[in-house]
C-alpha cells in the first residue's frame, strides 16, 4: 500500500502544483489537440503532429490526443499525417494555452503514391520510425484483413507473419517472441488483461479484427507503463464507434458469421458493437458423424461519450465462449462423452480527463476473467477453473516542455485463481486470492531533436502466501544518425507473477507465484537500426539478448513428484498448492532480425528474416544440461505481399494509381522455418507394464509393452517448415456499400509439414517390425467468403 | 516490368519451395546399448521371474528370441544381494533359491552383460514396503453389470502407491459387452482388432492415505471391464521403483507428441524396473443383467 500512497501524493502534487509552475514557461504556450478520421470520428492513434516553423511537434497518444508545448506565441503552419491519410496543413495562431482546442480531421485516402510523400514531407517514414518505440509493430486491421487467413481472419496469426514472432504448429496461435512462451506476453483490450485470447482449442483468437482500430506488438524493450510480463506487450485498442453515421459490417466465411455495428449517439459519442458466431455445430456437426458438437461466439460491446474537450468516458464489454459437447457415437442414447466450455469475460470503465493542456489523465476499472468446466462423467471428473481480476489503474501523462515529459501511473489489482478438479480418487483444489501493486514512472527527455532518452522505474508488490517486491528499471536512447537512419538502443528489468500450464487442445490454467516458486525475471537489452529506403520502404534491423530466471514449465513427472496437502474425509487427497507442479529453470535468448516494409501503393508488404537461439536450463531435464525448447526456430523468413492488380501497372510506370469502384487484392504469405526441436527415441524395448502382464506373447495388438527410451531432450530437427498461403478478392463498391467475396488457399504447397512423430511395432512373420511414421500438420486448405460494409 | 517479372519469378519459387513431403530419419539417432530390467521382489517369496532383455535400434528387425540376454549368448552375470541367479531355459528367466524377501528390507541387484560387443553392467536397489497392505474382501462373488464394483483395503505403512491389474479370465469377440455405454456399436471385427486393449486394464492411485489403521475404498470403473467373465484384480502396494516406473515408462510421448525421460533408477547401462510390492487378489464374476 505503500506504493500508493506515494503515487497518489505524487500525482497530487503534480496536478495542484506542478503544472501551475511550468505553465506559460519562458513566455511560451501549450498548444494541444485531437486528431480524428472524418468519416466515422475514430480517433487516430499515433499521427503526427508538427509546427513546421518550429520543426518539432508530436503525436498522438492513445486517445488522439497531442500536445505541442514551449510554443510561443505567433502565426504557424502546423502539419499533421498518418499514413493512409490525406495530410492536414493548417494556419494556427498561437495566443494563449489552448487545451484540446483543435481537432484535426484526416480524410483517408484511397491510395498515397510515393510522388504525394516525397512532395509533402520528405521525413515522414524516418519520423514515423523515430517516434516508434523500439521493437514495436503496429497493425491496422486492413493489414491484418489483407494477410491470407486460415479459413478466419485472425489477429494473432497475422502475426505470427512478423519477424521474432513464432508459432509452434498450424494449429496454435499462439505466440512465441523472441523465445518467450506465450504466457510471457501481456494481451490487452481496450486496457483489460486478456488470460487465455484462444477459440477453438488454440486454433484461432478471441480478437475479432472486425472491431479492433489499431494494434501495437512490443516485442521486448517495452516502457515502465507496461508490467506482469516478461517478453512482450499485445496492446489491441478497439474501435470507439462512428460518430457520423451508421456503420455495418458483415463477414460469413465457411465456419463463422461475424458483425460489427456501429452508430452515433446524439453529438456526444458512439456506441459499437461486434458479434461472432461459429455454425460448425449447426452445419458440418450435422452432417459429418465424426464432427463433434462445438462452437464459439464471442460479442463486445462498447459506448464512447465526450462530455465536452476535457473528458471522455468509455464503457466496454468483452465476452466469449467456446462449448464442445465431444460424444464417441452422437447418434447413440449413451456413448462415452464429455462436456467442456471455456470463455473470457471482460469489463472496463475507462475515463479520460485533460487536467491541463499539458496533463492528460486516463483512469481504469476493470474486469477480467477466464473460466472453464469440464465434466467426463463416466470416469467421475469434474472440472471448475478460473482466473479473475479486478484492477484500478491510473495513468498520467505530463509535457513539461517540448522536450521533455513525464508519464506515470498506478495499479491496484486483486486476483482471485480457482482449479478445482475431483475425481474418484482425489481432489485438486487450489484456491488463492492475491493482491497485485504497482506504480511507474516513466520521463522522456529529447535534448535535441536528434535524440530522445527515456528512462523509468516500476515498482511492482506481489501479495501471496509470502511478498515479492520488485524494482524494474527500463531505459531507451534513439538517435538520429543521419536525415534517413535512426540507431535505439533498450534495455530493462520484468517480472511476472504467473505462470501458465499448457494443455493441448485444453485451455491452459494460470497459477500465481507462491512461496515455493519465486517470480519470473528477465532482463533485455535490444540495439536496432532504421532506415528509410526510397521514402516508402522502411528497413529495420534490431539485434536483442534476453535472460531468463525462474520460468516454469508444467512437471511432466506431476504424478510421481505430487504430495497431498491434506486428505478429506472421504480419505482423498487434496492438492492445494501448485508446489509440485512446475518444474523451474532458467534460460536465455538471442537473435537478430531484418524487417524491409512498404505500406504505401500497390504493391504493399514485408520480408523479414530473423536469426534467432533460445536455451533452457532445467535441473529435471536433460540431465541439467541446456536444451532448445521445441518453439526455438534458428531461421525465419516471413514475406507478405498484397498487390492491388488495378494499379500495378501504374505504379511500375511510374504512373499515378488511380481509385476504382472495383478492384481486385491478391496476397500471398510465406513463411520458412527452421524444423522444429525434437526429443526422439532412441531406442526400443520390451517390458512389460505390470509384473503379471506378459507382453512379449502379445506384439502386434495394441502392444502395451513395446517401450521406447528417448534420447537427448529436443536434439533432433524436424524437415524445415515450409509454407505459402494465397489470398484473392473482388472489392466492389457501390454508393456507401461495399461487398468483396474472396478465395484464399492456405498452404497451397499442399507441402506435408510435420508436426510430430508416431510409432508402431507389429510382428510380422516372426519379427518384430517397427515403423516411425510422421504426423503432419495441415495440408492445402482452400476456403471462401465474403465481406459486407454497409 | 523488369520489377513485376522478379516479383512473379520469386513467387514461383517460392510456391516451388513450399510444396514436397519431406521425410524423418531418426534411424540411430542418440542409440546407445541398454541393459533391460524387469524385476520385482515380493515378501515371503523367493527371488525370481527376473527378466533381462536389451534394448534395440529403432526401425530395424527383430527376432524375439535376440531380446532375452542369457549368459551362453551375452555372458550375463547377475546378482541380488551379491547371490548370483541361476538362468532357467524354460521361462527366460533369472531367480534364486537363496532369498526369500522380507517386508521392509533393501535388495541389490547387480547385472552385467555383453551386447553387440560391448561390455555393459548396471545396479539398482529396491525396498520392499512394509507389512500392512491386505485387501478386506477376496471374492466378490457375482457382480451384475453397471452395478458398483467396490472393496476395501488396508493400504502398508508409508506406502502411498497401489496399482490395479483388471484382466478378465476368459476375453474373446464372444463374450464382449457389446451393449456398453461407451462405445455403443462396435462390431465384432471393431473388438477383434482391439481386444488385448479391451482385455488389458489398469488403474493406478497414488498419494493413498497409509497410516497404521487406515482404510481405503476403491471402486472399478466401468471403462475397466469389456467382458462378460471372471475376473482377477491383483492389487501391487508398489515402492517408489515400481512406482515411478509404472508412472512413466509406458508415457513417455506427451501429448503434444514430445518424448520425455521415464523416471527409472539404474546406475550405468540399465534401463526398466528393479522394484517391489505387496500383492493381493480379488475375484469376482461379471454378468449381465437379466432382462
Amino acid at each position: 500500500m505503500k506504493i500508493l500512497y506515494l503515487t497518489a501524493f505524487f500525482v497530487y502534487s503534480l496536478l495542484f502544483n506542478i503544472h501551475t509552475t511550468f505553465a506559460q514557461e519562458n513566455g511560451t504556450f501549450t498548444y494541444s489537440g485531437t486528431v480524428i478520421d472524418s468519416t466515422n470520428g475514430e480517433s487516430l492513434i499515433s499521427a503526427n503532429v508538427y509546427i513546421k516553423e518550429l520543426n518539432y511537434g508530436s503525436s498522438t497518444n492513445l486517445s488522439g490526443y497531442f500536445v505541442i508545448p514551449n510554443v510561443p506565441p505567433g502565426i504557424y503552419t502546423l502539419i499533421c499525417s498518418y499514413i493512409g491519410y490525406k495530410k492536414q496543413i493548417i494556419e494556427i495562431n498561437v495566443t494563449t494555452d489552448c487545451e484540446n482546442c483543435i481537432t484535426i480531421t484526416l480524410t483517408p485516402e484511397a491510395y498515397e503514391t510515393e510522388q504525394v510523400v516525397v512532395s509533402a514531407d520528405s521525413l515522414e517514414t524516418i519520423d514515423r520510425l523515430f517516434a516508434k518505440p523500439i521493437s514495436q509493430i503496429d497493425m491496422t486491421p486492413q493489414e491484418i484483413n489483407k494477410i491470407p487467413k486460415f479459413v478466419e481472419a485472425d489477429l494473432l496469426r497475422a502475426l505470427q507473419t512478423l519477424p521474432g514472432v513464432t508459432a509452434l504448429s498450424d494449429f496454435s496461435s499462439a505466440l512465441y517472441i523472441r523465445g518467450g512462451t506465450p504466457d510471457q506476453n501481456l494481451y490487452l483490450i481496450d486496457g483489460t488483461d486478456v488470460y487465455n485470447p484462444e477459440h477453438a482449442f488454440g486454433i484461432f483468437s478471441t480478437f475479432n479484427t472486425n472491431a479492433i482500430k489499431k494494434v501495437e506488438l512490443s516485442k521486448g524493450g517495452f516502457g515502465a507503463e507496461y508490467g506482469g510480463r516478461l517478453s512482450s506487450v499485445l496492446n489491441v485498442t478497439n474501435l470507439d464507434g462512428n460518430r457520423n453515421n451508421f456503420e455495418g459490417f458483415v463477414n460469413v466465411s465457411m465456419i463463422s458469421a461475424s458483425t460489427t455495428l456501429q452508430f452515433p449517439v446524439s453529438s456526444i459519442g458512439s456506441i459499437s458493437g461486434s458479434f461472432r458466431r461459429t455454425y460448425i455445430d449447426k452445419t458440418y456437426a450435422k452432417w459429418v458423424k465424426d464432427i463433434p458438437e462445438y462452437y464459439f461466439y464471442d460479442g463486445n460491446l462498447k459506448g464512447f461519450f465526450e462530455f465536452g474537450k476535457k473528458d471522455k468516458l468509455t464503457l466496454s464489454f468483452f465476452s466469449g465462449k467456446d462449448d464442445l459437447n465431444f460424444k464417441v457415437d452422437k447418434e447413440a442414447e449413451e456413448s462415452l462423452n464429455f462436456l467442456y466450455d471455456w470463455g473470457n469475460t471482460t469489463g472496463s470503465i475507462n475515463w479520460k480527463h485533460i487536467f491541463s493542456p499539458k496533463l492528460f489523465s486516463t483512469f481504469w476499472l476493470t474486469a477480467s476473467r477466464f473460466q472453464s468446466n469440464f465434466s467426463f462423467p463416466q470416469v467421475n471428473v469434474v472440472e471448475e477453473n478460473y482466473l479473475s481480476d479486478y484492477a484500478l489503474r491510473v495513468a498520467f501523462e505530463y509535457y513539461s516542455s517540448n522536450n521533455f515529459s513525464l508519464k506515470f501511473g498506478a495499479e491496484q489489482k486483486l486476483i482471485h485463481e480457482l482449479y478445482d478438479q475431483s475425481n474418484n480418487e482425489q481432489r485438486v483444489l487450489v484456491d488463492n486470492n492475491r493482491q497485485y501493486t504497482s506504480g511507474y514512472l516513466s520521463t522522456d527527455w529529447r535534448p535535441s531533436p536528434d535524440w530522445d532518452i527515456q528512462g523509468g522505474l516500476r515498482v511492482s508488490y506481489f501479495n501471496a502466501d509470502t511478498t515479492f517486491l520488485n524494482f524494474e528499471p527500463r531505459a531507451s536512447v534513439k538517435y538520429r544518425l543521419t536525415e534517413n537512419s535512426n540507431i535505439k538502443l533498450a534495455g530493462g528489468y520484468y517480472n511476472q507473477y504467473l505462470s501458465r500450464i499448457n494443455r493441448l487442445f485444453f485451455s491452459s490454467i494460470w497459477a500465481t507465484v507462491n512461496k515455493y516458486n519465486n517470480e519470473s525475471s528477465a532482463q533485455h537489452i535490444i540495439l536496432g537500426y532504421q532506415y528509410a529506403l526510397g521514402r516508402v520502404y522502411e528497413f529495420e534491423v534490431e539485434t536483442y539478448y534476453k535472460n531468463y530466471e525462474n520460468i516454469y514449465f508444467f512437471n511432466p513427472y506431476v504424478g510421481a513428484d505430487i504430495e497431498p496437502t491434506y486428505y478429506d474425509d472421504r480419505n482423498r487427497p487434496v492438492y492445494a498448492s501448485t508446489r509440485d507442479v512446475f518444474i523451474g529453470g532458467d534460460g536465455r535468448s538471442y537473435g537478430i532480425e531484418f524487417l524491409l516494409r512498404k505500406e504505401i501503393g500497390a504493391f504493399t508488404g514485408w520480408i523479414s528474416y530473423s536469426l534467432a537461439t533460445t536455451d533452457y536450463i532445467f535441473e529435471e531435464i536433460n540431465g541439467g544440461n541446456y536444451f532448445s525448447p521445441r518453439h526455438n526456430r534458428t531461421s525465419i523468413i516471413n514475406t507478405v505481399l498484397n498487390v492491388d492488380i488495378n494499379n500495378m501497372f501504374n505504379e511500375l510506370s511510374g504512373d499515378p494509381l488511380e481509385y476504382s469502384d472495383s478492384r481486385w487484392l491478391f496476397s500471398l504469405n510465406f513463411v520458412y522455418t527452421t524444423g522444429q526441436p525434437i526429443t526422439v527415441p532412441s531406442s526400443g524395448y520390451y517390458q512389460n507394464r505390470f509384473p503379471d502382464w506378459d507382453e512379449i506373447e502379445r506384439q502386434g495388438q495394441g502392444n502395451p509393452g513395446y517401450n521406447l527410451f528417448p534420447a537427448e531432450t529436443n536434439s533432433f530437427r524436424l524437415p524445415p517448415y515450409v509454407r505459402m498461403d494465397m489470398s484473392l478478392t473482388w472489392e466492389l463498391e457501390y454508393d456507401n456499400w461495399s461487398l468483396a467475396p474472396y478465395i484464399q488457399v492456405f498452404n497451397i504447397g499442399n507441402r506435408s509439414n510435420v508436426w510430430f512423430i508416431e510409432y508402431e511395432d507389429r510382428l510380422e512373420d516372426g519379427t518384430i517390425v517397427q515403423k516411425v511414421e510422421k504426423v503432419n500438420m495441415l495440408p492445402i486448405l482452400p476456403s471462401l467468403g465474403v465481406n459486407i460494409k454497409f | 516490368m523488369k520489377l513485376l517479372k522478379t516479383i512473379i519469378a520469386l513467387a514461383v519459387f517460392l510456391l516451388l519451395a513450399s510444396c514436397g513431403d519431406p521425410q524423418v530419419d531418426i534411424t540411430g539417432v542418440g542409440y546407445q546399448s541398454k541393459i533391460a530390467v524387469q524385476g520385482y521382489v515380493y515378501p515371503n517369496e523367493e527371488i525370481k521371474n527376473i527378466r533381462i532383455t536389451r534394448n534395440f535400434p529403432l526401425e530395424t528387425m527383430i527376432n524375439p528370441e535376440d531380446l532375452i540376454l542369457t549368459p551362453s549368448k551375452n555372458s550375463v552375470e547377475i546378482k541380488v544381494n551379491g547371490i548370483a541367479l541361476q538362468f532357467d531355459v524354460h521361462t527366460q528367466t533369472y531367480y534364486t533359491n537363496a532369498i526369500t524377501a522380507n517386508f521392509g528390507e533393501t535388495y541389490l541387484l547387480e547385472v552385467s552383460a555383453i551386447i553387440d560387443g560391448e561390455q555393459l553392467q548396471t545396479t539398482s536397489a529396491t525396498t520392499v514396503p512394509l507389512e500392512g497392505f491386505s485387501l478386506l474382501t477376496k471374492d466378490l462373488g457375482t457382480v451384475i453389470y453397471r452395478t458398483p464394483i467396490e472393496f476395501q483395503f488396508t493400504p502398508s505403512p508409508g506406502t502411498d502407491f497401489y496399482a490395479f491389474s483388471i484382466i478378465p479370465d476368459s476375453a474373446s469377440v464372444d463374450n464382449f459387452i457389446y451393449d456398453n455405454p461407451y462405445f455403443p456399436n462396435l462390431e465384432r471385427q471393431d473388438v477383434e482388432d482391439d481386444l488385448n486393449s479391451f482385455r488389458f486394464q489398469f488403474d493406478l492411485v497414488i498419494n493413498v492415505e497409509s497410516s497404521p489403521g487406515s482404510i481405503r475404498e476403491y471402486e472399478i470403473l466401468g471403462l475397466d471391464t469389456w467382458f462378460y467373465s471372471t475376473y482377477q484384480v491383483i492389487v501391487y502396494a508398489g515402492d517408489k521403483n515400481f512406482k515411478d516406473y509404472v508412472l512413466t515408462a509406458s508415457n513417455v510421448q506427451q501429448f503434444d507428441g514430445n518424448f520425455i525421460d521415464p523416471r527409472m533408477y539404474f546406475d550405468g547401462d540399465g534401463i526398466g524396473v528393479f522394484g517391489s510390492a505387496i500383492r493381493d487378489t480379488l475375484t469376482f464374476n461379471l454378468v449381465a443383467p437379466s432382462e
